[in-house]
């Protein structure tokens, strides 16, 4: 199987593990870059690494090409002091899914591609999972070992409870106070403007941040034909309509809740990234990467 | 407006109409759960969609309704009248039954034109209303006419048929013609059924028309005038043989009447015979006067057959005329049934009535061809009456024949005799040997209506039986009351014998009066029945027997055959004489009258028609300026089922409109 494969978020589900999804993701994903992530990004030596395309030609160590007749590229330590921190949405919300995957599963193999990621960067990456409050909140190390603290967190994640995104923005942007990488993964079902807020509260604290704005497909298209009853997952309340009625205003509010983030995130210097369950993970990682590079 | 369903029980079926509103009310349609992220825009549009979906709904479930209430409505087929008088061009098809009234009193003159001529050009005016549409009926009051046009035709064919109605005599009352049309006209499978009657509005025609059961509405159409109408009609003639006139000549004698209301003076009445006038007088008459007239035949040797009288009256001429015609002098038909000898006076009288063509039997020879063969039976002093005679008796007076009993002084002795007479409710009690005399002759009865009690002055009576019969009518009765003389239907009674011992009423010029009375009354059935009705076919009683040849009244000359009872006469609904002749030459006269009840002519006053009109809501009675304008609007209008299949079908697509127009937007 073609490691670019797992980039499809169906494919990737089927692995049980989070471990074996974020490799295969993360190296399916660099295999597809022309420019190596790696380069320049750190300056002491670590190890060789055999060639891959891809790779420049200015790491190949030539000496060990003179012994070995083989191309290796010097791999170097990083040496950085970026913490990055991933915010995950675990709201009941989050639950849903009109596909094979929720948008809490999305989010999950989302957040450990970026860990692997980012771990192998060197990075430091931190995981906090709430929904109306904080579950879970493992603080940034850039440890191998960190990585499967936080795989094995993400796998005991499960939906709980409503939304309270705005306090916990708040909240953390006041306990955090080394500079770093904020990423965000949540469906903004909360009121915007609050939201933007507690964004807005990181940006004060001279955090960057990126928001995954996840949805199901289904969110967007609203295309049911049948009269529904539908109920709130996080609430409980219900509505009974019939969905082609109410189809074409409700994707209009859809559609100004996406515009209203994204013209507010430019203004912010936040990096807006509206993402659905179907979106393959590269373009998210590539997402992430603009946003790493411009850190540099 | 008058709606009416042709299929009501189908009506039954608007009931469903609630079935949507059970399906809206009670059935919720299960709709399918999503469990959704967040109700939060949901909710937001759903408050600004609802308002229009509850109307939409509302929308749909009345279609619905209306989609089930007009598919019944239209399989009931309904019938809706029109609200406004309509141009004849624009009335839905009918079946029309047009009746026009044809009996004589249509033949009255007014301004120069007869009635019934008017009635022409209204059933022109009507029949050109119609269209090709339409059906119509064309009668009259003649049901020989209807016999012949009992067909629903063409308005063109109508038209030409109308030429064909003509005066009859013979017209029957209105009531017996609607009963006719009636099952004919619900033949039609057309719904607008409607009759108008043309006609002078004589009261005679709407005898008992309250009970008429009209399956159509009836419009009276009336033709005429003048309320007031003057008509004078030669009611009755009838030759009186001179044994039986006042007169010793014959006589005619007739009857004419003013059927005005004002009195007529100068009418003048003629007597014809055999064509030719033999008498003239002027009369004047009250209103509604009827007066008798006595012609004398003139005895001039010659031999009379027929003759009429009549009466000079311009504006109605068909009841001018009465015909009569000579009786035929046939023998009466007489048995004596005695053992004795009968009594020389009675004997020498019934010599010369039956021109010695009498017989006599004594009681064991009766038998069945002796019954056939006469008329009437004198039982004069039978020996015996046993139980043959007792049956022959009875069976005489079945078969309308007559027996004549007169008793001698022994008949208590006959004690079958006297319970057979009493099986009759008769009892002759004993005889009484006492001096009286005659004073009372019933002159109410033919045998004795040209008697008086004066003819019997001289005549005494010396002994009677005394008769007890309390059916019986007393036709000459002693001074003491007891009845000399009496009948019961056909069974005449006597009281006394005719021998002198008796009486001498047997010497007395009255006495061949009155046998030849008896013996004519009783004795002969055929000489009076020669007068006929319109319409009637003369059959038995004629005397006739063969082939002979008939002069009908408008001279045409047609073969006939009798035979027994029966004739072939082809019709006789002519006023008129009606010749029968053999190879000898004339053998009989006929005379044929229209019934006098038309002579009438008074109309039906206003409260009569309101009378009518309310006991059969179907009468209504039009006046001559309305009538051109009342007749079509009380019209049916139009089958409207397809018109409401359209609407079904229209509302079944804005229907599906309306319940799929989510979905296509949704598709979009």
């Amino acid at each position: 199987m073609n490691p670019r494969d797992y980039l499809a978020p169906e494919v990737a589900a089927k692995l049980d593990r989070f471990e074996l999804r974020a490799r295969l993701i993360v190296e399916g994903f660099i295999t597809g870059l022309h420019k190596s992530p790696y380069h320049g990004f750190s300056v002491e030596f670590l190890e060789h690494r055999e060639y891959l395309p891809g790779d420049s030609i200015k790491h190949i160590d030539w000496k060990v090409y003179g012994k070995t007749d083989r191309y290796y590229i010097k791999k170097y330590e990083e040496e950085t002091n970026l913490k990055a921190y991933i915010l995950l949405d675990c709201s009941n919300s989050m639950k849903f899914s009109s596909q094979k995957i929720s948008k809490l599963e999305y989010g999950k193999t989302l957040a450990s591609a970026l860990t692997y990621l980012m771990i192998k960067q060197k990075d430091g990456v931190g995981l906090l999972t709430f929904s109306e409050k904080i579950h879970s909140y493992i603080p940034p190390r850039s440890t191998s070992v960190h990585l499967n603290t936080i795989f094995k967190e993400l796998e005991k994640t499960q939906p709980l409870s409503t939304t309270n995104t705005p306090e916990i923005l708040h909240n953390l942007a006041d306990r955090i106070k080394k500079r770093g990488l904020i990423i965000l993964i949540t469906d903004l079902l909360d009121d915007p403007e609050k939201v933007m807020l507690g964004l807005q509260h990181f940006r004060h604290e001279k955090h960057e941040v990126v928001l995954f704005h996840l949805l199901d497909q289904e969110e967007i298209d609203f295309s049911y034909n049948k009269k529904t009853r539908f109920i709130d997952m996080e609430t409980g309340e219900e509505i009974i309509t019939q969905p082609w009625e109410i189809k074409k205003t409700y994707q209009k509010k859809i559609e100004e809740m996406k515009a209203y983030f994204s013209s507010k995130c430019h203004t912010s210097y936040i990096d807006y990234v509206p993402v659905t369950t179907s979106t393959p993970y590269d373009k998210v990682l590539f997402a992430y990467l603009i946003k790493r590079q411009k850190l540099l | 407006m008058n709606l009416s369903f042709l299929n009501s029980l189908f009506l039954i079926g608007l009931v469903a109409a609630i079935i949507p509103i059970l399906i809206h009310l009670f059935i919720k349609y299960k709709p399918k759960i999503v469990y959704f992220s967040s109700l939060r825009f949901l909710k937001e549009v759903q408050k600004k969609k609802s308002r229009l979906l509850r109307l939409r709904e509302l929308l749909l479930l009345i279609t619905r309704i209306l989609i089930i209430l007009f598919f019944i409505l239209a399989l009931a087929r309904p019938v809706i009248k029109a609200l406004l008088p309509q141009k004849s061009t624009s009335h839905a098809p009918t079946a029309v039954t047009l009746i026009l009234d044809n009996s004589f009193s249509m033949n009255y003159l007014e301004k120069e034109n007869t009635l019934f001529s008017e009635a022409h050009k209204k059933a022109q005016d009507i029949l050109e209303l119609l269209t090709d549409k339409d059906r119509i009926m064309l009668v009259s009051l003649d049901e020989v006419f209807n016999s012949e046009h009992d067909y629903f035709t063409t308005q063109s064919q109508a038209i030409r048929e109308l030429q064909s109605v003509s005066i009859s005599d013979n017209t029957a009352p209105l009531l017996q013609v609607l009963e006719s049309i009636k099952p004919r006209l619900e033949k039609t499978d057309m719904i607008n059924r409607e009759i108008y009657f043309i006609t002078d509005e004589q009261r005679v025609a709407w005898n008992d028309i309250q009970n008429a059961r009209l399956n159509a509405d009836l419009f009276v159409i009336p033709v005429g005038e003048d309320s007031v109408r003057q008509n004078v009609s030669s009611v009755s003639a009838r030759y009186i043989p001179k044994i039986l006139s006042e007169t010793n000549n014959p006589v005619i004698r007739a009857e004419v009447k003013n059927n005005s209301p004002e009195p007529l003076s100068d009418v003048i009445v003629s007597l014809v015979l055999n064509n030719i006038t033999r008498a003239e007088t002027a009369l004047n008459l009250n209103p509604y006067q009827s007066k008798q007239l006595t012609f004398d035949v003139p005895d001039q040797g010659e031999r009379f057959h027929f003759g009429e009288v009549r009466v000079k009256d311009e504006m109605l001429p068909d009841d001018n005329v009465f015909y009569f015609n000579f009786p035929v002098q046939s023998n009466p038909k007489i048995c004596v049934v005695s053992s004795a000898e009968l009594p020389t006076a009675l004997s020498s009288i019934l010599d010369v009535i039956t021109r010695q063509q009498w017989e006599q039997k004594i009681p064991q020879e009766m038998n069945g061809q002796i019954v056939e063969n006469n008329q009437l039976f004198i039982l004069y002093a039978p020996s015996s009456f046993d139980e043959k005679m007792r049956f022959y008796a009875d069976d005489i007076l079945q078969k309308g024949k007559a027996i004549f009993l007169i008793p001698d002084e022994y008949m208590h002795q006959q004690r079958d005799l006297q319970e057979w007479l009493i099986g009759h409710n008769i009892q002759y009690k004993n005889v009484e040997e006492e001096f009286s005399v005659i004073d009372f002759v019933n002159r109410a009865h033919p045998i004795c209506a040209v008697l008086s009690d004066e003819h019997f002055q001289t005549a005494e009576i010396a002994k009677m039986w005394k008769v007890e019969a309390k059916n019986c009518v007393p036709l000459i009765a002693a001074d003491d009351g007891s009845p000399v003389l009496l009948i019961q239907d056909n069974l005449l009674l006597s009281a006394i014998d005719f021998t002198n011992d008796w009486s001498n009423i047997i010497y007395q010029t009255v006495f061949p009066v009155l046998s030849y009375n008896i013996g004519y009354y009783l004795g002969d059935a055929a000489s009076e029945i020669t007068q006929y009705q319109v319409g009637s076919v003369p059959a038995g009683g004629l005397e006739l027997e063969g082939e002979f040849t008939c002069q009908m009244p408008d001279g045409e000359i047609i073969p006939l055959t009798f035979s027994g009872n029966k004739s072939t006469f082809p019709y006789t609904y002519q006023q008129g004489h009606y010749f029968i002749y053999d190879d000898s030459g004339l053998v009989k006269v006929l005379s044929f009258n229209a019934p006098r009840e038309e002579s009438d002519l008074s109309l039906l006053s206003a409260q009569q028609k309101e009378q009518f009109s309310k006991a059969n809501n179907n009468i209504h009675f039009l006046t001559p300026e309305n009538w051109h304008d009342e007749i079509l609007t009380s019209r049916y209008g139009y089958e409207f089922w397809k018109q409401l299949l359209w609407i079904v079908l229209t509302l079944l697509f804005i229907e599906m409109l309306l319940a799929y127009s989510g979905k296509e937007i949704f598709k979009k």
